[in-house]
Formats: C-alpha cells, structure tokens, sequence
C-alpha cells in the first residue's frame, strides 16, 4: 500500500512558491495594521465618549457578524436564527447577573453555551433543508424568541425591557467607561476573528466551504456533512451569545426591538456587502455599517435612501463583496511594483 | 480471482414500481480495471449510487475487503464508505466551484486526516504540518497528470477547468485518500479523441500503482482499451461478465444494445 504513492515522480513541494496556493502572507500584515488601527482609535478620535460608543457598537457588530459569516459564508446555510441566538445571550446574561447576581463571568459562560445548545437543535432540525426551507424553518425559530422577548413579561419584561443592567465585571474590575468597554471588546474581538481565522484555513473550514459550494461532493469526498453543518451552526450560536452578552452590559438596556427583523437584515447585509466567508471583509462592512448609518444622520429623512443607494453601487460594483475587491486592489498593487 | 475486493450480491434498488437495479452480483479483483456499460437507463448509475452510500438499496449485500476482513458497506454513510476506501467520482462533474485546485485536493484528504475544531483552534502549528503534507501529497497525484495541474495553476479555482480537467481533477481528488477502490461515471465524457487516448493512458498507470477501477463508459474505444473485465448491464440486470472481446461478441449484449433483429456477422 504504503509504495504505491512513491511510485510517480514526485513534485517536489518546495518547486512551486508556496505563496502560490497559500496567498496568506499579507493577512498577518493586513491583521497587525488593523489591529494598530483600532488600538489608536480613540486618541485619534479624542477619546470623545460618543466616538468610543459607536467604535464599540462597530466592534460588537463585527462580533455579531462574524458568527452569522461562519454559517451563511463559510458553510453556505442560509439560516436566519442568529438575531434569536444573541438575543437569547443578551437576555440570559442580563437576568442572571441583575436578577440572579450571578458573577459576570458565569453569566457569559451561560450566554454563550445555551445559544449553543439552542443551535444544536436548530441544526438538528434544520440540517436536512437547504435554500429557502432551511430560511423559513431558522426564521420560524427567530419568530419564536422574538415573541417570547415581549410576552414572557414576568421575565423579560416585555416592551418595558430590562433596565439598571450592571456593567460588566471581572472579579473587583467594572468596565464603567466606553474607553474601557472599547479596548475589552477589542480584544475579545481579535481573539475571535483569530479563532475564526485559524478555523477558515484548516480542515474544518475547507469542509465548511465544501459543504457550500457542493454538498454532494463534499459527502463524496468523505466529509460527514451534518457534523459540519451542526458546528457552523454551534460556532454561529456561541459567537452570537458571546455579543449578546457583551452588548446587554455594554448598553445596560436591552429591550425586544434590539432583537427583531431589521436587526436580521443589517447582519444579512454585512455578511453579503463584506463578502460571504471573507473575515476582512465583513469586519470592514460591519464597521461601515456602523458608522456611515452614524454619519448620514445629517441627511435626516434622506439618511435610509442615500444609504440604499451607496448599498445598490457596493453590490453593483463588486458582487461578491468588499473582500474580493480588496483583494483584486491588493493584487494590482502587487503586479504594479514587481 | 480468489479474494475479491469488493463482492457484490444480490444488489436490487427499486423506485416505486420500477427496478432499477435488479439482483446484481459481481466480484472485482484487486488491481483490475473493470468496465461496468450498458445501454441508457440500465441502471449503471444506479448501483454507483448504491455502493457509495448515495442510495440506500432495498436489497443485497457490498462487501469490502479491508486488509483480511470484508466489511459490509450497505448501510452505511456515503462518508463512511469514502473513508473505508471506496472513492468515486459523478457523471457531472461534481467539484468544489470557486475553491482552489488545491484546496479541491486537500479536501480529497479529509478522511486521511484528523484535525478538528479545537485542534486547528489550539494546535495550528500540528494543523498546518498536516495540510503541508496533504500538499506534498497532492503534488505527486498531480505528477500522474503531466502537464495539466502544475503548481503554477494551483491556486485557480476548479470552476476555471474545462470539462476534460475537470474529470481529471475528480480523480486526482480521489485518490487523495488513498482509496482501495475508485469508482469513476463516465470519466471520457466530453473529452476529444486525444484527451481520451491520454486519460486511458492514465487509467492504466493508476491501475498499475495499485489502485482497482471501475468505470461507467459509453466510449466503447476507451471501453475496449482500459478494460481487464467487461460487465454489462440491461434494465437493471447484469447480462454478461467476462473478457472485454467475447462479452462484445455475445448475442446478449448486442441484443441489449441494438435490437434483436440486429445481424452482428
């Protein structure tokens, strides 16, 4: 058995630039100037409180998208449950520390491992759909916990939401100012997308893009689909938790309309406008969601239209969104210096 | 032939009231090219289908010698088979669209490797070691395709090949597990006289590495060329199993193919 590979002639490995099928290099570098980026934001900005809420805001939305990217992205599931998903962490989070007085860091754990759990059963049910049935059967799902966030009065308090949320806290250490929320969410922030990265470039992630690019032959080739479509919808579900519960302490007010349908669409939009499976690019179109809807308020009434529009020219001009256009920048500039 | 390596009884699908697969039992042996033909509809698909875990059949047996012991395939997850030594490929090309040649290929190692979530998560030093050796793995099953995936192409994506290469890379993908068996659905599809002369070439040199094939073809020159065993089968039922130029030969055959009332003399 073991001869049968020596056989033809092999290619030595090192023959072909391993640039040539990694293209990884300029990722570490893209990762560390971003990452500097981000660190001198808010002197860039002058520590201005309202400047560090919305960077905060940004960096809880690339949280939020990063997980949904994990599913619809990278595995190709067009599951629409993760506004359930996050809002089941803001909540679980939020009562069990104001209500419960729980430590913060127990109630993050459960944020974070019951929408797993709820995933789960979602994939469960849901792994043997694809296309608009898996949509409408993860909405249904999203319908349900959205009722259930303003019916279930004597726990979520209905439309009145929860208020006097305390910040969050590890051992004597309360996050009370933006600044510091800002630099936590920031490395709670690089810490997933570097846990996101590791899995998009191994064999899980190849399995992931298997499954959404051809789920017949990706059976074929041995991968055990359902597994796979299970831990995207996991891995989804605990990053979903994770912001939800970060949001909840952040904000210290959660309400059911932090959770509905248009929430939904906004991360379906970041998601598809960044690029579907692309990190960069949907941690770019999260922070540019974010701050362009911040930025056009001086358009008042026009603000959603002009929005609209800069939307239709981002689809028009690279439809599979600004990762790739990235991409094709970045290899042009590279053509045009060697 | 006195250990098969893959033994086939009494294998029977049926969609509704049609039988589409009909009591077939066969035997390959190890290191053999065997061509599985028949006219449209008879069922070759079919019972690809049913060996690779695609279809459930209603009834039979697939056996898979697996060192000393054969190992019942029936029942078993598509991949779960793939990983017990049964690749295949599909009649219509099925591969990975926008995903890299390589990536195509070090997917075709899924079941010989082993890193999981948390191993990537924690261990991507081991991780990466892996799919750098899948790599070196897939520049030798690359070698046994001259000219047509070299490292300059390997970051293309698969949706860029043409038809022919397209086939080319399903099998490269294949045996990427190191598979006892490959299965491939008409790999001369679409292919020009040339390319069809270089895939029987290639054919042969798999074979010669060790690997056993079976092959779905409707190119009766490629058919005749690669073959050690010809079996055929009609609506469902296997009618002829033997040498490639008396199974041509026999009155059953050309019947099936081209009427009764068909002179072969």
């Amino acid at each position: 058995m073991s001869s049968r590979t020596e056989t033809p002639s092999p290619t030595r490995p090192d023959a072909a630039s391993p640039a040539v099928w990694s293209g990884q290099r300029w990722h570490a570098w893209g990762a560390a100037a971003a990452l500097v980026a981000a660190v001198v934001f808010p002197g860039v900005v002058g520590f201005q409180d309202y400047m560090l809420f919305t960077g905060v805001t940004a960096l809880a939305a690339i949280l939020l998208a990063n997980g949904y990217n994990i599913l619809i992205g990278m595995s190709g599931q067009f599951a629409m449950a993760h506004v359930a998903f996050f809002g089941v962490g803001a909540y679980v989070s939020a009562l069990l520390v104001r209500n419960g007085q729980v430590p913060y860091l127990i109630a993050l754990l459960a944020a974070i491992i019951l929408p797993t759990i709820l995933a789960w059963f979602i994939a469960r049910a849901a792994v043997k759909f694809a296309g608009p049935y898996l949509a409408m059967i993860t909405f249904a799902f999203h319908s349900i916990a959205a009722v259930l966030f303003i019916n279930w009065d004597a726990l979520t308090n209905g439309w009145r939401g929860i208020t006097r949320i305390p910040p969050i806290t590890f051992g004597d250490f309360a996050f009370n100012t933006p600044l510091e929320s800002y630099y936590l969410m920031l490395g709670i922030v690089a810490v997933s997308l570097l846990i996101t990265y590791r899995i998009k470039y191994s064999r899980v992630g190849r399995a992931f893009f298997a499954i959404r690019h051809n789920r017949l032959a990706a059976k074929a080739v041995g991968i055990n689909t359902t597994y796979y479509i299970t831990v995207a919808f996991c891995l989804s579900g605990a990053f979903a938790g994770l912001a939800g519960s970060l949001h909840a302490h952040f904000i210290r007010y959660i309400d059911p309309s932090t959770f509905g349908f248009t929430r939904l669409i906004d991360l379906l939009i970041i998601v598809i406008v960044g690029g579907r499976g692309n990190i960069l690019g949907v941690s770019l179109a999260a922070i540019l969601y974010v701050f362009s809807l911040e930025y056009l308020r001086f358009l008042q009434d026009w603000r959603l239209m002009v929005f609209g529009v800069l939307l239709i020219i981002m689809i028009s001009v690279s439809p599979d969104g600004m990762g790739s256009l990235l991409k094709r920048l970045a290899q042009r500039f590279g053509e045009r210096r060697s | 032939m006195t250990e098969p390596l893959l033994e086939v009884t009494g294998l029977t699908k049926r969609f509704g009231g049609l039988t589409a697969v009909d009591d077939v039992s066969l035997a390959l042996g190890a290191g053999e090219i065997v061509s599985l033909i028949g006219p449209n509809g008879s069922g070759k698909t079919t019972f690809f289908h049913c060996v690779t875990g695609f279809y459930r059949p209603d009834a039979g047996s697939v056996r898979l010698r697996n060192g000393g012991e054969a190992q019942e395939l029936v029942g078993r997850p598509a991949h779960v088979i793939r990983a017990m030594g049964v690749a295949r490929t599909f009649q219509t090309r099925e591969i990975f669209g926008e995903m890299s040649l390589m990536d195509c290929m070090l997917l075709g190692r899924h079941t010989r490797t082993s890193t999981g979530l948390l191993g990537t998560v924690f261990m991507p030093r081991r991780s990466r070691r892996e799919d750098d050796l899948a790599r070196e793995h897939a520049a030798k099953i690359f070698s046994i395709f001259p000219g047509r995936f070299g490292p300059e192409r390997w970051a293309e994506p698969a949706e860029s090949l043409s038809f022919a290469n397209r086939c080319r890379l399903e099998i490269a993908i294949g045996l990427m597990s190191d598979p006892k068996l490959l299965m491939l659905d008409e790999p001369a599809a679409g292919m020009n006289p040339n390319e069809r002369a270089e895939l029987m070439e290639t054919l042969r040199q798999i074979r010669d590495l060790g690997y056993t094939l079976l092959v779905v073809e409707h190119n009766m020159r490629v058919v005749l060329g690669i073959s050690d065993r010809l079996i055929v089968l009609d609506r469902g039922r296997k009618i002829a199993d033997g040498d490639p130029e008396e199974v041509f030969k026999d009155p059953v055959v050309t019947t099936a193919y081209l009427g009764d009332d068909y002179d072969v003399a």
